[in-house]
């Protein structure tokens, strides 16, 4: 999975920084976005081969993100949310939405690179 | 000055006391300032911590990676990323000089923790004891404020400072809450001792909510194994009591119960509450007489708790009790509870009377249809109707009786079970015809007597219900004639229900009576079950193939293996009958057994154990769970056919065979090995005798099985080892296998070393082991001093620590870093440098000159001396007297040639730069032979 494009929409910059460190290692190319406008605004300009955005977020939140790449942009890109635990509400919404997969925090950078790599590999069966 | 003169005319009590207008202008003013001064402190006050907050969310922003790159250092990083790692990690050192920063990694390091989990927390915690940030908490802790003290023990908690332990306990019973509350979960979560610590020293108040967070600490805790909380039941704090009693709830630790009746009695409620929720919990049916007891004397909320309690485990000899508080009570929640209790054991016994109307009086009008009319009109039962509550009792319908037996408990018992029929009123004429004919009730004004007797209603209710059964029967199966509905709509019938689940809903509805009324534990051990024996074909057959092994020769059965419960397989079986019998046994009491040999297999794989049928093999105790218990007899008489015949070896194959087993342990279990037939002999203690048809069939397959090698206890072991070196280990057990090498004496272990030294190195390291050359080696696996990783790191004074503990351990690979050193801006590190050096050089001068001349006495030549298995003496040697050495490249050979070239562009480069092997190597040698010269030109300047 070495080289694909991550775009990690994260507001908290320490955890940004933590997980864009620990996925540079494991081989990726990740890319910050610190709120929901700045996401948008980059997705108009790159195509990622990931999302992986928290649902809290300044401007647009997550959910509303998911909606913007489901419905505006007719994208199928895998997105991975980042919730907070026990928002269980948040998380079948944007299941419905059309997320892919979500991990709670406190993360483990470990885990996320692990569903990282599942949902790439998922993708690429699903687009061959 | 103006004058002050009061503006307004006196009137005494009646008008404001006189107030002089300056005065007032100066208040005003005053006031005035004051706002603008408030104002002004706010807006510097808000700016300062704007400020100071916009400060550390800066230096947040720069330290943040690094802290991200430190977490995630491995040890297979690039060399790169290692280097970046040390200059972060100086970096890092500098930075924590300033508390501001020590201040803000430590908020970084918290605020993380939230956020991340399972390696990486761990990591993190690493760190912040790593950075000393630990040390910080530790002197908020001596703080006199409480919030700086609180704040370091939180900060303490949450990065798991396990070493701060012994230094939070001191606050457990400090006066400060909010100190005490945070050292109670600081104690309680860092170590799982800490919650009997707490329990045992702490002489305050343990609060609701402190004991709910005290409880989801213990909860999150890894690998906790709750203590026996019953200890601090006896706490002379009755929080702790109180606190113990719903942790002995809660792990359901539920071995206290005389503990549990005597804290019932407790005078405090709490507890006592408490106890009566864990009598009920446990259904501690010994507390029910203390419960009556207490009873009397208690708040209604534990009279409450106590009749709840009763409901749940008490019995019918509780019912009089619970009937005695139904007519004494006063307060009205404890008489509703009781009655409840009582509804409870005995379902039903006590019926509304409240609101009940005297339906005596009751009459039905002329108009509505008699009943035989009814029946032939709707020969099965209609739906029940249902009715309102406002009716008029001009249309009130008077039901006739149909069965003459039926009394006041009878009309109870249909009003319980069919609530409805107590409101029997219609509105509507036509409704009355929906009216279930079955349902007849007489009415008698005096119930309210026999509903204090509630066996009698039981058994009446019951009875009668059976009878009213009977009786319904032939109403529900209308007959063949009755049966053409066609074209009428039949959804109001009713279910109608077969004769024999009739029957059955009559003993269900016995069962549930038998239930109710006694307690459920009783009723369980009565049921009455019928078992269905089932027997297995397999099972049967198996016995049965065992069974008739008479009539079987044993050609046909020997495949089969004895299969052997692992568990009675210590017991039952010797340790030699774990291995395959390949040789069969010959019994010398028996001569006629001679050619009954039998060959037996034992196979313990634990797919092949079936329990089921072990366990069915000894309850009928014939079959055979070892060969111990073969039954002789009847083997004795089948010809066995020879698996592998190998001939009886010596003793000393038994002893490395019993050598091996005791090694491999359960976890070889599963292999099968032949052994001689004395093996068996042995465990059986019985004498051989050796077969000569035997010995002479099996010579000619003698030669193709290979000779046995025999070693000792001790070199097994050692092979051992070096196969768990090979299988884990890499080149950097190379110097221990030299070691070994050398020490060694043992042909098979010396070439199991060269095997793995040839895997492990390249050629040269093969040739080195040969040559037994330790030295070299080493100097092959490492080329940098061992100091001069923690010289990086230390002060002046650490540094001439490890120049002084060099001078033990010192080789040639040090004389490198030793002559960096030499230009180190420090002097006393330069001396120190210096005089490590001369000693070098004097020691090295003095071994060179015995090597020469144990050469030459060897030799008598010099070129005696040129040879691969020189030391660094014979090296200098050369070097001192000129001479090139060889083309051929070797690693462990020093290029001899020192061109001055090089040497200048070493000392260009301002310090020395690692280089390959025989580069290094060749640089130190030219740089020994100059030092002399170098030191005497450094010092004089």
């Amino acid at each position: 999975m070495g080289g694909k494009k991550v775009l990690l929409a994260e507001d908290d910059e320490l955890l940004a920084a933590l997980l864009k460190h620990k996925l540079t290692k494991g081989g990726y190319t990740v890319d910050l976005c610190e709120d929901g406008k700045e996401v948008k605004e980059y997705l108009k300009k790159t195509q990622p081969d990931i999302i992986v955005t928290d649902i809290m977020m300044p401007y647009f939140s997550g959910i509303e993100l998911i909606d913007f790449i489901r419905n505006e942009m007719n994208s199928n890109l895998p997105i991975i949310v980042i919730s907070s635990a026990g928002n269980e509400e948040n998380v079948l919404t944007a299941f419905e939405m059309g997320a892919n997969d979500f991990i709670s925090k406190p993360i483990s950078p470990a885990e996320l690179i692990v569903r990282i790599e599942r949902e790439l590999i998922k993708n690429k069966f699903a687009s061959s | 000055m103006l004058l002050a003169k009061p503006t307004y005319k006196i009137h005494f009590l009646i008008d404001a006391p006189k107030i002089h207008t300056d005065l007032l202008w100066d208040l005003s003013l005053l006031f005035v300032g004051l706002i603008i001064a408030y104002f002004a402190g706010v807006f510097f006050f808000k700016n300062r911590i704007t400020s100071s907050s916009k400060k550390v969310a800066l230096r947040k922003k720069e330290l943040s990676p690094i802290i991200g790159q430190f977490l995630f250092c491995e040890d297979d990083d690039s060399k790169e990323e290692k280097t970046d790692y040390i200059k972060l990690k100086i970096e890092i050192r500098h930075l924590l000089k300033d508390d501001f920063n020590r201040q803000v990694l430590a908020e970084i390091l918290l605020d993380l923790r939230k956020d991340v989990t399972g390696d990486t927390q761990r990591r993190l915690f690493n760190l912040y004891k790593n950075l000393e940030l630990h040390k910080d908490a530790y002197q908020k802790l001596k703080s006199w404020k409480w919030h700086v003290v609180s704040k370091g023990i939180l900060e303490l908690t949450q990065m798991q400072v396990e070493e701060s332990y012994n230094l939070i306990t001191k606050f457990i019973n400090d006066k400060r809450v909010t100190i005490r509350k945070q050292a109670e979960i600081a104690t309680v979560s860092l170590k799982h001792e800490g919650i009997n610590f707490f329990l045992d020293t702490t002489r305050y108040r343990i609060s609701e909510w402190q004991q709910l967070k005290l409880l989801d600490v213990i909860r999150n805790l890894e690998d906790f194994q709750p203590p026996r909380f019953k200890v601090w039941l006896t706490s002379s704090n009755r929080h702790v009591v109180l606190f113990a009693l719903r942790l002995i709830k809660y792990y359901n630790q539920n071995d206290v119960k005389p503990s549990l009746i005597e804290l019932a009695k407790h005078k405090n409620n709490k507890i006592k509450d408490e106890a009566i929720n864990c009598i009920k919990e446990f259904n501690v049916s010994e507390a029910l007489d203390t419960l009556q007891t207490v009873f009397w004397k208690s708040t209604p909320h534990i009279k409450i708790s106590i009749l709840d309690t009763i409901a749940a485990i008490g019995n019918e000899d509780n019912v009089e009790f619970l009937q005695l508080i139904e007519k004494k009570e006063a307060n009205f929640s404890v008489r509703s509870k009781a009655i409840s209790a009582i509804n409870t054991i005995l379902p039903e016994s006590i019926l509304p009377t409240k609101g009940i109307q005297d339906v005596s009086n009751f009459e039905i009008p002329d108009d509505v249809t008699r009943k035989e009319e009814f029946d032939e009109l709707w020969p099965s039962e209609p739906e029940l109707p249902i009715f309102e509550q406002d009716i008029h009792e001009e249309n009130i319908l008077r039901l006739e009786p149909k069965v003459e037996h039926n009394t006041t408990t009878d009309i109870e018992r249909q009003k319980g079970d069919v609530p409805n029929v107590k409101n029997i009123e219609e509105t509507d004429e036509s409704v009355s015809l929906n009216l279930q004919p079955e349902f007849e009730i007489d009415i008698v004004e005096d119930t309210i007597d026999e509903r204090n007797d509630p066996k009698i209603m039981e058994e009446e209710h019951f009875s009668e219900m059976d009878e009213k059964n009977k009786e319904i029967e032939p109403a529900y199966i209308p007959s063949e004639e009755d049966t053409d509905f066609q074209g009428i709509d039949l959804q109001f019938l009713p279910i109608v229900i077969d004769a024999e689940m009739e029957e059955e809903h009559k003993e269900t509805v016995k069962s549930k009576k038998h239930i109710t009324s006694e307690s459920p534990e009783r009723h369980l051990h009565e049921i009455e079950v019928i078992f269905e024996q089932v027997l297995l074909e397999d099972l049967t057959l198996e016995e049965e193939a065992i069974e008739s092994i008479d009539g079987l020769a044993m050609t046909e059965i020997s495949f089969l293996p004895i299969v052997v419960d692992e568990d009675d397989m210590d017991t039952n079986i010797s340790e030699e009958s774990r291995y395959r019998y390949s040789i069969p046994e010959k019994n010398p009491e028996n001569k006629a057994s001679d050619n009954a040999n039998l060959a037996f297999e034992q196979v313990f794989q634990k797919e092949a154990i079936d329990r089921r049928l072990l366990s069915k093999k000894n309850k009928k105790a014939k079959l055979p769970v070892s060969t111990a218990e073969i039954d002789k007899a009847q083997v004795r008489q089948i010809t066995v056919v020879f698996e592998q015949l190998i001939p009886e070896k010596d003793r000393p194959d038994e002893m490395v065979m019993d050598n091996e087993n005791e090694k491999m342990g359960d976890g070889l279990k599963d292999l099968e090995f032949d052994i001689p037939m004395n093996k068996t002999a042995i465990n059986e203690d019985r004498p051989i005798q050796e077969d000569p048809r035997e010995q002479k069939s099996t010579k000619k397959f003698l030669k193709y099985i290979p000779e046995i090698e025999l070693y000792e206890q001790d070199t097994l072991e050692k092979l051992e080892l070096l196969d768990d070196i090979e299988e884990l280990g890499d080149e950097r057990e190379i110097p221990l296998l030299l070691e070994y090498l050398d020490d060694e004496n043992v042909p098979v272990v010396r070439e199991r070393i060269q095997e793995i030294l040839k895997k492990f190195s390249p050629l040269e390291i093969q040739k080195l082991s040969t040559s037994g050359n330790k030295s070299r080696t080493e100097d092959l696996t490492e080329h940098t001093s061992v100091v001069a990783d923690f010289f990086e790191h230390c002060d002046t004074e650490s540094k001439l620590i490890l120049l002084d503990t060099l001078t033990d351990i010192m080789d040639q690979k040090d004389i490198r870093f030793l002559e960096e050193l030499l230009e180190s801006p420090d002097l006393e590190i330069r001396k120190k440098a210096q005089s490590l050096l001369h000693d070098w050089q004097e020691q090295q001068t003095i071994e060179e000159s015995i090597n020469s001349k144990k050469e030459n006495v060897i030799d008598g030549n010099t070129s005696s001396v040129v040879s691969h298995e020189s030391d660094e003496g014979y090296d200098f040697l050369l070097d001192e007297l000129e001479i090139r050495k060889s083309d051929t490249y070797d690693i462990f050979d020093i290029e001899f040639e020192v061109g001055l070239d090089e040497e200048e562009h070493e000392h260009e480069g301002g310090q020395a730069i690692a280089g390959p092997a025989s580069t290094s190597e060749k640089a130190l040698l030219s740089r020994l032979k100059f030092l002399p010269t170098k030191i005497f030109e450094r010092l004089n300047g």
